[in-house]
């Protein structure tokens, strides 16, 4: 997903379950942050390194492919924007371990993780929940995509369709992918941008859904494919219709943590909604790369209340001006905390589940090692009920 | 590419380079040997490779196995060059020559393929075009002017020009889409 989902309809979701303009505010920047929380970044901020939520091209461009340069990309790319949906998926196939691994780390919607990642913002910062909301919206654009370099997983090849409305019907038509990251995408003529074919199965390139480029992110597309795990099976990915239930998911895990209700996974606030399902409805449809503009106007009608655009460096001189004590205070101390958690605790899910993708889940009492000081930040601020790093 | 990737494809081509200006300093046709010997272990190890990545990885996989047939295709050429190690000097000129006219025409569609999107593509098609004129050079010195000598000598010639352009390609700034 995008600026237009993250930052505009989180702050709708928001305000609909219950949070002042403010607060909706907080989550929605917190939300749209977590696509820009870079190492690189927070080098400039002097943050904990490990608290980075997303790597910038460039940093892609440089990462290391060998064991552990994998573990550190799935580390940020799994836990905030391809949510495994079951740790202990089986394939039908005998397969091996190494191909299990992967193929257990695809991204689904409704998860047992969902569920502990909302759960873990309870009672914690606007942050956490923003952070939460972006892993929950993520999971309905990018699911069955894997968070991590696999070719094995993540490839797709030609057969690749739009289903465009007409009428009372579709029409299909053939998406034409290029590999220029400088061309524009084109609705119009069904040319997208994707990530070069590599044949390494841990090149860059496998990452996420790069294969089918942003395509996946627009709010309006319907399409048909064949991924490379799914054994020749076709998969319909109706994006208006998802992006809806995500939507209506915001705003019913919002709600749980407002008012303190238990957060079920497959339960969506349809009522809250239904005020704006038109409105909201009629925006997923509409054929446009950034939705922006249509979602601002919707949240400015819902809330009554002038919503400003996002500023990356919005929060920046106040982290950046604060001494070490008061740092975790402030409003990127508190989101590089719930980023940590969040990380933390996906790592160790996928540690637990006998998976060694992610890299190893240590207890931080049990040792000093070395790269794992960034969490003794959690540690304080969680106490030693959330220690899995 | 990876960092190691890089690093990597940087030292085979400076082996390349080695092992290309090594044969300057043979005999004509331990040269042509040594050449051979480096084609070989090259393509047997790259079937090896996409062998093993089809049976652990790749057999689950939509369209896997064409990885499997280019790795069998490679495994052959590998044992083909073994085979043709003892034979007369015109058959592993044709081999190797048939090879780089193959490499060339592939990397020479590529190129015009990336061009046609507006990606980059004078480097691989400098690369391809090189591997086509290079085979068709030491094919006509090699066996209709019958001088092994000069064949292996431009051979050698041209695998230090393509090595270098190799590390060159290895070095330059790529772009990838950035997801969100």
């Amino acid at each position: 997903m995008q600026l237009d989902f993250h930052y505009y309809a989180t702050y709708c979701a928001a305000t609909i379950a219950g949070y002042t303009h403010d607060e909706s505010l907080q989550i929605a920047y917190s939300d749209q942050f977590t696509d820009c929380c870079s190492r690189t970044l927070l080098k400039k901020l002097n943050g904990p390194l490990s608290a980075a939520t997303t790597q910038l091209q460039l940093e892609l461009m440089d990462a290391r492919t060998d064991i552990t340069g994998l573990q550190d990309i799935t580390r940020i790319w799994a836990p905030f924007h391809f949510l495994p949906g079951d740790l202990d998926a089986k394939v039908e196939k005998f397969c091996g371990k190494r191909y299990l691994h992967k193929y257990r780390l695809i991204c689904n919607t409704n998860s047992a993780l969902l569920k502990d990642t909302v759960e873990l913002a309870r009672g914690r910062s606007m942050q956490a929940a923003g952070i939460a909301m972006h892993v929950l919206a993520d999971t309905w654009a990018h699911r069955y995509f894997a968070g991590t370099p696999t070719l094995a997983i993540n490839n797709v090849n030609y057969y690749f369709y739009e289903l465009v409305p007409e009428g009372d019907d579709f029409r299909e038509v053939k998406i034409k992918f290029n590999n220029d990251p400088r061309s524009v995408d084109d609705p119009e003529k069904g040319v997208y941008t994707n990530s070069l074919y590599q044949s390494n199965e841990n090149s860059i390139m496998n990452l996420g859904h790069g294969r089918a480029g942003h395509f996946p992110d627009y709010g309006y597309a319907r399409y048909k494919y064949l991924p490379a795990w799914g054994g020749y099976k076709e998969i319909l990915k109706d994006n208006p219709s998802d992006y809806y239930h995500a939507f209506c998911q915001m705003v019913f895990a919002l709600r749980c943590l407002r008012n303190g209700e238990v957060f079920e996974t497959g339960v969506y606030d349809f009522d809250a909604v239904r005020p704006w399902e038109d409105d909201i409805r009629s925006l997923l449809e509409k054929r446009q790369t950034d939705a922006s503009a249509d979602w601002k106007a919707l949240a400015e009608k819902i809330s009554g209340c002038e919503v400003e655009d996002f500023d990356m460096d919005k929060y920046q001189n106040e982290y950046t001006a604060a001494d070490e004590e008061s740092k975790d205070g402030t409003f990127l101390g508190r989101f590089i905390i719930a980023a940590l958690a969040q990380k933390s605790m996906v790592t160790n899910r996928i540690f637990t589940s006998g998976n060694p993708a992610a890299g190893v889940s240590v207890d931080l009492k049990k040792g000093n090692f070395s790269g794992i000081k960034d969490f003794q930040k959690l540690v304080k601020e969680y106490g030693r009920r959330q220690i899995d790093v | 590419m990876s960092r190691f990737g890089r690093i990597l494809n940087a030292i085979a081509a400076l082996f390349m380079i080695a092992i290309a200006v090594l044969t300057f300093f043979l005999d004509a046709i331990h040269g042509l040997k040594l050449v051979l010997l480096v084609i070989q272990a090259g393509m047997t190890l790259r079937g090896l490779q996409a062998i093993i990545y089809y049976f652990s990885m790749a057999r689950h996989m939509v369209g896997g196995k064409n990885v499997l047939f280019r790795g069998m295709i490679f495994l052959d050429l590998g044992v083909l060059a073994g085979a043709i190690f003892e034979h007369p000097a015109a058959y592993i000129l044709i081999y190797i020559s048939l090879l780089h006219i193959f490499t060339g025409a592939v990397s020479a569609l590529r190129a015009n393929e990336s061009r046609k999107i507006g990606s980059s593509w004078k480097v691989k098609m400098a690369y391809g075009i090189t591997n086509i004129l290079l085979a068709l050079i030491v094919l006509i010195c090699g066996i209709a002017f019958g001088s092994l000598r000069i064949a292996v000598w431009v051979y050698s010639t041209g695998l230090i020009y393509s090595s270098v352009l190799n590390i060159l390609s290895s070095f330059r700034k790529n772009e990838i889409v950035y997801i969100q």
